[in-house]
Formats: structure tokens, C-alpha cells, sequence
């Protein structure tokens, strides 16, 4: 591996930014040239990012470049990995782009969509290329901060609402990561991506606790950014509320910066590490079947796509368990972990993007609505059956291959656990729930093709309707746009050894993946078994389950797709929303009853006890005086020996003294006034005799 | 050069001080260009003492034999003259829109002015006694600037701010004549006496003493409260006063006392420092939470002054340089950002006479550059990377985690949620005023518009050099590490 430095590396992440508030200054003049400019820059970005991959990464160059002086220092490497996932972002950034100009047509506010969308292009780009972890935490709050924006485009209610939910994820979600950075800093005193695994692996026993702690807190982070459970609630909200090339985006790509950071601590930092490996794969499964079943019951299109990725994050999740989990023999999952993250990006591109076509036309996304608008549309019913075969892993098309790999590294591992004599029950259910959630995914899929493609509308004006717009209901650069990734699907899965195999290995290095034992027979019969059991258990869900209990007669007699799922069900409000709200006032309550105590009972008591002091200060001599005459100085009364022994009344010197001048002249004041008049005497003699 | 200049940036807003409510002016127009004009000059004067950095101190009399009154320009010196010399003239500037239909003018800028004067003062002072007198000096002359409006309300805040400030700066001269007692004459240079005096309880609590006392101005738990109540002086005093000039000679007292008067040395790993790195800690969380409850916007932020300025003071407690650097650079981002902030709060107050934060929804469409500025500084000051906040942040959880023990972790948790408390007392009122439709009762009328000029020009410089600072805050870093190490 040669080191090359080349700037190359930040103008990839700042040149999109640049082209952002370029293309925002056009966009003021002229929307036409604003949309070219914006295309042209993402086209710029994919050949530089291609350029890199086949002329300098491809050739065996490890790409670095490091800034110190920019935001505190920032530094980047790009290897397989990295430059290929760059190049999945400027490919669907140059897709989305040239679907926007048509879906936007007619939208509000499309400068600030495409000021904003390049932004997030720029951030994701910079977190993939980042070669530490404070570079990547700086384009990962920089790409949250700009996504918002793309998911609150349209400004009602519920994208509102969504984007609220997604800000307060996404700036926990940061905070928590930043905390769990910085452990891991006092750790191992460094950040650099490539210095942390021997810095972690030289770490002593009794600090893997903390090491644990920092890791948990930035998957914590990543996690948020990623869908996973049970984070994953501000997922299907954000996602069908942005426009659909954003959703596209933040569903293909940005949930994949989330997973970027995952593999960072799961193949870097806990490298082979059994223990990270079960959370992470207990993680996973639950995602992954969580995903499946509300997507299952999701009545909305682009709800359901969005469901459907927090289930497929889960099975790239699995993934990365097992590698954890198979230590040295990680090659199967290794591979399936990044061919399901590149299948997945590609898919819902394909998929969101299919669904910004039938939104753009009707503006309708719920299942009763948009029901037969596919009838007589073959190349929307291509493009949308190309995404669909994949994402449900049919032989033939790429997600096969990676659904495939990610089985057989289950089975693998179960392999190897029989070998040490050790049960595999688990594992065993594990490979169940997966291969289940993977014949969920076949369910709502054929739901959703069936609904769209297949049957008629209830209304037959509405049908109709639809069926007029046969022919031109997308522009020749949309049908491009969404041709080429719908194509790309099926060539890939068609010739394995040719596409998969060598991204695979391309991107290897990075995972700390290591060459398999024997080479992949990718169409054997104990690899299409996995994906027929998939499909069975997908049929027999979808006949006995959607078909019986999901779709309802309404009084007319024809059949409608309920919603079944109980409201009070969502995680978000029902659990997060009110826990927030009484942490703030408990909180707050708390600040109060101490704001209470500074302002008011601090002054207060400080007054009362300078008072105290010196009330207790002035009345001392008093006091003193007092003491004395009840003690030394007290009179003694001599009691009358003798009545005869009386003076005489005319003797007597009679000083009538009021009753009310006793006190004065019993007081320790009087003496003092008396001293002082002494003192100025003394001072008025010394004064005058001196002279 | 000779040293005698130092006086002139305590003299000049002195005297053009004095001259503002003496002279009969013309106009009110001809007025300001007279105090912009000193106000200018006297900046200048700053630039120019920093470029040329005249050695040594100007004695000007001697309290005793050991005890001179004194002045001098040092690096800490520079920091804080260099941030007062250059938001002075932009909130002078702002400060003549706000004030155009008031009544007492001619008192407003005339005290307004001396102030910058004193708070050179602080910035100059060569030793603890000359700071205290100038510190001191401070509160009375911006007494008249909070009562400025002369209502009931004002008063109890004027009454409030006295006692908190008298009270602090009673302990700290308690603190610093028990240090005079025992170490003889002290001039501020860096790393203090702590050296000779390692281990000295007496000195410990004489120190905890002078931080209580100066924690006043800097708004320590529980001696915060006189700062949200004096947010009902005009806004260009709480902007400038009250998150710049006041608590940050609150802070600048501190840390002179702390690393140019005691020193790290004596103080790293006692009781002292642990207490302090503690009350900084909670007050960081605590001046958060109580923001995020208020809504009247003033009060919020200056219960966001409150939390900020334990950020600096929680640096400060590291007893690092990394640390001090860390909390410098706070000093300076948060005093631009927060003045920005204040600013977008007075002119909404101003102009449209809204002050709570529910009232502000749907504003940003009537007033842009406003609310884009307001956002901006908003996220600046949670800390979103490409802005200041985030270089000084990082800074102070770096030098935190590079100091490590429970107490520096302590601090990085409370900083980090600080920073989210932060985004969820800003960014949703920024957001909401763009995005969210506003209610009837919320009712726009022709007013409610962007300022003139003389705001948009301060609002202009302030984001810029934000964007500035934010992207390329490098040369700075350094100069500051260069800068506190020197003793000229």
C-alpha cells in the first residue's frame, strides 16, 4: 500500500458545498441554469470520485491529505471502502438530481432544496473519506444540520412534526457520540482511524470496561443515524415526508454514513471482539424483524419503503455481528455486510425514486389511492420489479448474492461452534428469524407490487384516470434517472464473480476482511435453498396473512387495505415523547426550587446573619457589663443594724435621680461617652499645654 | 515606546464620556459622531498598543511603599482588550438605532462610554489592587445603565445588582489583602506565586475567597441571579455589559487571580480546585435548564450568559494551559456570539416590541436578516462545525480529557449536555419563526420589518467574522497559546 497525498480528497467533500451557495447564487437568476449547474456538479463529483477509484485507489494508492489548520484539524484517507461508498453517494446524488428538476417542478422553496441537498452531499462525502474520528464527527453534525432541512421541505404539519423528532435524534444522538469520542480519547490518546486498532487491542484488562462504554455510546450516535432499534423511530416518519429524492438520499445514503461509524468501532476498534459482536447482532435481529413487521402493516408507500429500510439496516447490522462473531473467518460476512449496504443504497434509490414518480402525477401515496396506477406502465412496472426482486433476494438479482453471503456466514458460524462442541441453539433461531424476516420482506414487497401494478382501483373514473396517463407521466431524464440503477440491480446479480466478488474485494481491507477458505459457488443448491425457504415462508405470509386479515370489504363490497397497526403502539409517543417531557420538567423543576434558593434565601440568610453578627457584636459589651454586675460587681445590700442608727433626714444629700435615668447610667454606654468626653479633654489639655 | 500610552485607553472614553452629557450638542446626529468618533479613536489607540506592545508597567501613585497603582499591557491583557476594543464600536453603532426615540440620551452614552474606559481599566491593571479598584469602579458606573429606564422593575433589578456585586467584591478584597498579608506585593505574571507558597491552606482559602467574590460577575451558582434580572436594562447594555464587558471582567478577574496571581501550581489537585471545577460544572447545566424554561427571550439568554460563562470558568479550573487556552477562546467566541444573539433579541424588542419566545413564530418571513442571523448565532453557539462554538467546545472537552480525573469527566458530561440543552433552547424558536404559520392573535402590522443600517451593519461584521473565526480559527489558537505563556 503506497501513500499518496493528494487534495484531491477535500475538494471532493468541499467542492459539492461550493457548488451549493454557487448554485444558489444562479438559482436567483435563472432555475433552468441553476438545475444544469447542480447536475454538472454532481456529474464533476462522480468522475473525480470514479478517477480516484480505478486510477489511484485501484492501482494499490492509499489516498491521505490532512489540514490542520481548518476547523481545528481535519484529515482524510481514502481506501476501497471509503472511495467506493464516496462513489455510491455521487451516483445517487447525480441521480436524484437529474430525477429533481422534473419532481420539483412545481415546488416552493427549490433553491433552498438544492442549496441544501449539495450541502449534505459535501458532509456525507467528507464522513466517508474521514481518516479521524473528529473529521467524521464534523461532517456528520454538518450532514444532520443540512438533512433537516431536506426533510422539512414541504413545511406541513407532519414534516414538522417529523423534523423535530429527526433534529432532537440527530443532535442527542451527536452529543452522546462526541461523549463516548472522548472516552475512548482518554483511552488511547489517539483518534486516528488507523492508529486505533492496536491502540485498543494494547488496551489492559481492567480498561475494556471503559472501552465498552465509549463504544456504546457512539454506536449509541451512529446507531441513531443508521434506524437502528430502538432508535429507529424518527425513521419512518423523516423519510416519507421529505421529497422523494430526498428520501431516496436520506434512506439510501445517509443511514450508511450511520453504518460507516458502526463498522468503524465493530472492525476497528472492537476488532473480532465476541462480545461487541452478540450485542451488535442482537441489535441487528431485532432491527431487522422490526423493520419487516411494521413495513408489513404500513398502508403508505413510501412509509412501507421506509420501513423496509430500517429492517434491511438490521440485516446489515447481522452482518457486522457475525463478523465480530467469526473472528479470523470473517471473509462471508465481511463481503455480505458491504454488498447488502451498496444492494440496499441502489435499491431505494430505485424504489423511492419509483414512488416520487407516482407522487409527482397523482400527489397520492396511501395504498387505496394509488392502487393501479402501474396498469399499462411497463417501464415503471420494470424499474419498480427490478427493486422489488432484489430487495426480496431473488436469484439473478444482486441481493441474492448478499442476502446469500449473510446466511452463509450464520451457518458458518453455527459450523464452527459445533466444531468446539458448543450448542447452537441460538444460532439456530437466529438463522430462523432471518430467514423469516427475509420472507416478510418478500410479503410487503409482493403487497406493494400487487397493489400498485397489478389491481385495479376501487374507483373506476380514478383507474381510468391513471390509465390516461400511460406514456407520458415521466420525462426522458427521469426515465433515465431511474433506468439506470433499476438496470445496474440484474447485470450486477447476473455475473457475480464479474461485479459483486470484486467489489467485494475491493472494499475488504477496510472491514479487516480476509480472502474466504474456498471459493463461493454462488447458485449452489444449498444457497438458492436459503432464498426458496425465504420465498415460501413470503408466499404463505402474504396469502395467509395480508390477503385474509389486511385487506377489508367496505360496504360496497370492495376489498381496501386497512391499517391494522394500533395507534398507541408507536414507540415515539408513547415511550420517548413523555419521557422527554418528564425529564425537562423534573429538571426544570429542580433548577427552579435551586434558582429559588440562590435568589431568595441566600441574600436573606446572609442579611439575617451580618445582622445577627452584629447585633451580637454591638450588644457583647453589654452583655459583659450585665455579667459583671450580676457577678463581681453586684451591690450587696446592707440590711439597717440599727433603726436608731439613721442620719438624720436633714444630713442626707438628696440626689433625686428619674427612674428612667438609672438604666442610662447603669449603661456600659453612658461609661463610654463618659471616656470619650474624658479622652477629648485629655486631648484639648495636651494640645494647649504642648504650645 | 514609552509606557505612558497605557493610560490613554482609560482616559480618552473618560473624558468623551464626560463631554457627552456636558457639551451642548447640536444634534443627536452630530452627537453620535462624536461618540462613535471617541469611541473609534479609542479602539484604534487599542490596536495600536497591542501592535506595538509597550514593556513594562506605568506606576501612577503608591497606595503604600509596596503598593504601587499600576498598569501594564500583558497577553491576558491583550485578549480581553483586543474583545472589548472591537465589540465596543459595533454595539456604540447598534446602540443609536435602539436608543433613537429615548428620552435620556445624553446620560445613556455618556455612561455608556466611561464603561469602556473602566473595563480597559480591568483589562490593564498590573496587580490585584489596581484591578480590584477598577473592578469596582465598574459596577458603579453601569449602575445607572441598568436603572435606565426608571421604572419599579429596573430599580429592583439596580438594587439586586448592587448588593450581589458589593457582596462579591467584599470577599474578593477579604481574599486578596489575605493574600497581600502573607506573600507581600504581587504583580500579575503568569503561573503566580504558586511556585514559593505549594501547599499553604491560608492561601487556598484566601483564593476560594477572591472566587466566590469574582464569581459574582461571572455568575456562579447560586450568585447567578442578579444577571437574568438585569436583563431589563436596554439591550445594547445587556449585550455589551452583560455578556461581554461586566461578566467577562467577572471571568478575566478570575483567571488572573487563578494563574497570574495564586497560579496553577499551588492550586492543581486541592480542595480549591476541585470546588471550583464543580460549581463550573453545575452551573453549566444548571444556567441550560433554567433557559430552556424561560421564555421571555432576554432572560433566556442571559440564563445561556450564565451557563457560557462556566464553560470559560470550567476551563479555567483544569489548571492547564491547554485548559486556560480552551477557555479563552471561549471567552472570545462566546462574547461575539452572545452579543449577536442580544442584538437579534433587541432589535425583535424594538421593532416589533415582542420580548417572548412564543411571540417571535413566523417572524422570520418579516424580518430575514434578523432571524437568519439569529439562527446562525444559534448554531454557533451549540456548536455546529463550520462556526465558533464548535472550535472553542472542542477545545474545552480536549484540554478536559486531556487533564482526565472524575472531575474534568464530570465537566465533559455537563458540556456535552449543556450542548444539547443549548440546541433545544435556540434552534427551535429559530426554526419556528420561519417554518411555522403563526396564530391570528400574532398578527403582523407594517413595523414589523428588518432594522435600519446602523443594525444591519453590526449584525453584517458580527457574522462574518463568526464565519471567519468558525472556518479558519487557527492563527488565533495559536496566538492566544503564544500570548498567555508571555509576560511581554
Amino acid at each position: 500500500m503506497i501513500l499518496q497525498s493528494t487534495v484531491l480528497l477535500p475538494i471532493l467533500a468541499f467542492w459539492p458545498m461550493l457548488g451549493a451557495l454557487i448554485g444558489y447564487c444562479i438559482g436567483r437568476r435563472s432555475k433552468i441554469a441553476r438545475d444544469r449547474f447542480a447536475q454538472s456538479v454532481m456529474a464533476l463529483e462522480l468522475v473525480i470520485l470514479l478517477n480516484c477509484a480505478f486510477f489511484l485507489v485501484g492501482r494499490g494508492f492509499k489516498l491521505v491529505y490532512s489540514m490542520p489548520s481548518l476547523l481545528g484539524g481535519l484529515s482524510f484517507e481514502a481506501d476501497g471502502f471509503r472511495i467506493l461508498y464516496s462513489c455510491i453517494a455521487g451516483f445517487m446524488w447525480l441521480m436524484t438530481t437529474l430525477f429533481s428538476e422534473e419532481y420539483l417542478g412545481h415546488y416552493r422553496n427549490r433553491n433552498r432544496y438544492y442549496l441544501f441537498t449539495l450541502l449534505t452531499c459535501g458532509a456525507t462525502v467528507g464522513v466517508f473519506l474521514s481518516a479521524d474520528l473528529i473529521t467524521t464527527f464534523i461532517f456528520f453534525e454538518i450532514m444532520s444540520f443540512t438533512s433537516y432541512v431536506m426533510v422539512i421541505h414541504d413545511e406541513n404539519p407532519f414534516a414538522m412534526r417529523a423534523g423535530q423528532t429527526y433534529l432532537a435524534v440527530a443532535v442527542l444522538g451527536g452529543m452522546v457520540m462526541l461523549m463516548g469520542l472522548f472516552l475512548l480519547y482518554t483511552l488511547t490518546g489517539t483518534l486516528v482511524i488507523s492508529r486505533l486498532p492496536e491502540a485498543c487491542a494494547a488496551l489492559s484488562a481492567e480498561k475494556r470496561p471503559t472501552l465498552y462504554l465509549a463504544g456504546t455510546l457512539m454506536l449509541f450516535g451512529f446507531g441513531a443515524k443508521a434506524g437502528m432499534y430502538p432508535l429507529h423511530i424518527w425513521l419512518p416518519k423523516a423519510h416519507p415526508v421529505a421529497p422523494a429524492p430526498a428520501s431516496a438520499l436520506l434512506s439510501g445514503i445517509l443511514t450508511k454514513a450511520g453504518i460507516f461509524g458502526v463498522l468503524v468501532l465493530s472492525c476497528i476498534i472492537f476488532l473480532h471482539d465476541k462480545n461487541w459482536g452478540i450485542a451488535v447482532l442482537s441489535l441487528g435481529v431485532l432491527t431487522m424483524f422490526t423493520g419487516a413487521v411494521i413495513a408489513l402493516f404500513s398502508v403508505n408507500l413510501k412509509r412501507t419503503l421506509a420501513c423496509s429500510s430500517v429492517s434491511q439496516i438490521g440485516f446489515i447490522l447481522v452482518g457486522i455481528g457475525m463478523q465480530c462473531l467469526l473472528g479470523e473467518e470473517n471473509a462471508l460476512a465481511v463481503w455480505g455486510t458491504e454488498l447488502h449496504m451498496l444492494n440496499h443504497s441502489l435499491i431505494k434509490l430505485v424504489l423511492f425514486m419509483a414512488a416520487g414518480a407516482i407522487y409527482m402525477n397523482i400527489h397520492k401515496l396511501d395504498l387505496n389511492d394509488i392502487r393501479g396506477f402501474g396498469r399499462g406502465k411497463p417501464l415503471l412496472t420494470a424499474i419498480f420489479l427490478s427493486g422489488t426482486l432484489t430487495i426480496t433476494g431473488i436469484p439473478l438479482f444482486s441481493g441474492y448474492i448478499s442476502k446469500t453471503l449473510l446466511h452463509e456466514s450464520i451457518v458458518e458460524y453455527m459450523e464452527l461452534l459445533e466444531e468446539a462442541g458448543r450448542g447452537i441453539a441460538v444460532m439456530k433461531g437466529v438463522e430462523w428469524i432471518f430467514l423469516f424476516s427475509g420472507g416478510l420482506t418478500v410479503a410487503y414487497m409482493t403487497k406493494l407490487f400487487v397493489c400498485i401494478f397489478l389491481e385495479k382501483n376501487a374507483d373506476p373514473a380514478l383507474q381510468a384516470k391513471y390509465e390516461s396517463l400511460n406514456g407520458h407521466y415521466m420525462s426522458l431524464r427521469s426515465v433515465f434517472a431511474l433506468g439506470i440503477p433499476a438496470l445496474i440491480l440484474p447485470v450486477m446479480g447476473c455475473f457475480p464473480p464479474v461485479f459483486m466478488q470484486r467489489i467485494a474485494e475491493f472494499g475488504q481491507s477496510f472491514l479487516h476482511g480476509e480472502a474466504p477458505a474456498h471459493a463461493v459457488h454462488w447458485f449452489s443448491l444449498t444457497n438458492l435453498k436459503g432464498a426458496a425457504i425465504s420465498i415460501a415462508i413470503g408466499a404463505a405470509v402474504y396469502f395467509g396473512f395480508i390477503r385474509t386479515l389486511l385487506l377489508k370489504k367496505d360496504h360496497g363490497g370492495v376489498l381496501h387495505y386497512v391499517n391494522l397497526r394500533p395507534s398507541k403502539l408507536d414507540m415515539e409517543n408513547a415511550i420517548y415523547r413523555p419521557l422527554c417531557a418528564l425529564l425537562a420538567k423534573v429538571s426544570v423543576a429542580f433548577g427552579r426550587a435551586l434558582d429559588i434558593t440562590g435568589d431568595v434565601i441566600l441574600p436573606k440568610a446572609s442579611v439575617f446573619l451580618a445582622l445577627l453578627f452584629s447585633h451580637t457584636a454591638s450588644s457583647l459589651p453589654d452583655w459583659i457589663v450585665t455579667g459583671l454586675r450580676k457577678t463581681v460587681l453586684r451591690k450587696i445590700p446592707i440590711p439597717p443594724e440599727n433603726p436608731e442608727d439613721h442620719a438624720p433626714a436633714d444630713l442626707a444629700v438628696d440626689i433625686n435621680i428619674p427612674k428612667e435615668m438609672d438604666d442610662v447610667l447603669n449603661d456600659f454606654s453612658y461609661g463610654l461617652i463618659l471616656f470619650g468626653i474624658g479622652l477629648v479633654v485629655v486631648i484639648v489639655y495636651l494640645v494647649f499645654h504642648s504650645r | 515606546m514609552s509606557n505612558q500610552f497605557l493610560i490613554l485607553p482609560i482616559l480618552i472614553p473618560l473624558i468623551s464620556g464626560i463631554s457627552i452629557a456636558l457639551l451642548p450638542f447640536r444634534s443627536e446626529k452630530s452627537r453620535n459622531l462624536f461618540n462613535l468618533t471617541a469611541v473609534l479613536l479609542n479602539s484604534f489607540v487599542i490596536l495600536w498598543l497591542i501592535l506595538s506592545r509597550p514593556a513594562g508597567s506605568l506606576t501612577l501613585l503608591y497606595l503604600t511603599k509596596t503598593l504601587p497603582f499600576a498598569l501594564k499591557l500583558d497577553g491576558l491583557g491583550i485578549i480581553f482588550l483586543g474583545l472589548i476594543g472591537f465589540l465596543w464600536p459595533v454595539s456604540t453603532l447598534y446602540s443609536f438605532e435602539y436608543m433613537e426615540h429615548d428620552k435620556n440620551q445624553p446620560r445613556f452614552f455618556s455612561f455608556y462610554t466611561i464603561c469602556y474606559g473602566v473595563t480597559a481599566g480591568v483589562a490593564l491593571s498590573a496587580n490585584p489592587i489596581t484591578m480590584y479598584f477598577f473592578y469596582e469602579l465598574l459596577t458603579l458606573v453601569t449602575v445607572p445603565l441598568v436603572a435606565h429606564e426608571g421604572d419599579r422593575q429596573s430599580m429592583a433589578a439596580v438594587r439586586k445588582y448592587i448588593i450581589y456585586s458589593m457582596g462579591g467584591a467584599a470577599l474578593s478584597l477579604t481574599g486578596i489583602l489575605m493574600l497581600l498579608s502573607h506573600a507581600g506585593s504581587v504583580e500579575f505574571v503568569y503561573g503566580g506565586i504558586g511556585q514559593l507558597f505549594q501547599g499553604d491552606s491560608f492561601l487556598l482559602l484566601a483564593y476560594l475567597l477572591t472566587f466566590i467574590g469574582f464569581g459574582v460577575k461571572s455568575a456562579v451558582f447560586p450568585l447567578h441571579a442578579w444577571l437574568p434580572a438585569a436583563g431589563v436594562a436596554p439591550t445594547p447594555v445587556t449585550a455589551l455589559l452583560h455578556a461581554v464587558a461586566v461578566v467577562k471582567s467577572g471571568v478575566f478577574a478570575a483567571i488572573r487571580s487563578t494563574y497570574y496571581t495564586f497560579g496553577p501550581d499551588l492550586l492543581a489537585g486541592t480542595w480549591a480546585q476541585q470546588s471550583t471545577a464543580v460549581a463550573a460544572a453545575f452551573t453549566i447545566v444548571f444556567g441550560s435548564v433554567m433557559a430552556l424554561r424561560e421564555q421571555h427571550l432576554k432572560r433566556r439568554l442571559a440564563y445561556s450568559t450564565v451557563s457560557n460563562l462556566s464553560y470559560i470558568l470550567f476551563g479555567m479550573s483544569l489548571m492547564t494551559a491547554e485548559g486556560l487556552v480552551a477557555g479563552l477562546s471561549h471567552m472570545l467566541f462566546h462574547g461575539v456570539i452572545k452579543i449577536t444573539l442580544f442584538f437579534c433579541a433587541g432589535t425583535v424588542l424594538c421593532k416589533t416590541g415582542r420580548a417572548y419566545v412564543p411571540q417571535t413564530t413566523g417572524l422570520g418571513r418579516k424580518m430575514p436578516v434578523t432571524f437568519i442571523t439569529f439562527l446562525i448565532s444559534g448554531l454557533a453557539l451549540t456548536g455546529t462545525p463550520l462556526l465558533p462554538g464548535y472550535i472553542s467546545k472542542m477545545n474545552l472537552l480536549m484540554s478536559a480529557a486531556l487533564a482526565g480525573g472524575p472531575f474534568a469527566m464530570a465537566g465533559i458530561i455537563a458540556l456535552l449536555l449543556s450542548a444539547i440543552l443549548t440546541a433545544a433552547y435556540l434552534l427551535p424558536m429559530g426554526i419556528r419563526a420561519f417554518l411555522v404559520t403563526p396564530e391570528d392573535s400574532l398578527s403582523f402590522t407594517e413595523h414589523d420589518r428588518d432594522p435600519g443600517w446602523q443594525m444591519l451593519v453590526p449584525f453584517t461584521v458580527l457574522v462574518l467574522t463568526m464565519l471567519v473565526l468558525g472556518i479558519h480559527a487557527e492563527p488565533l489558537m495559536n496566538a492566544l497559546e503564544s500570548l498567555i505563556m508571555g509576560s511581554v
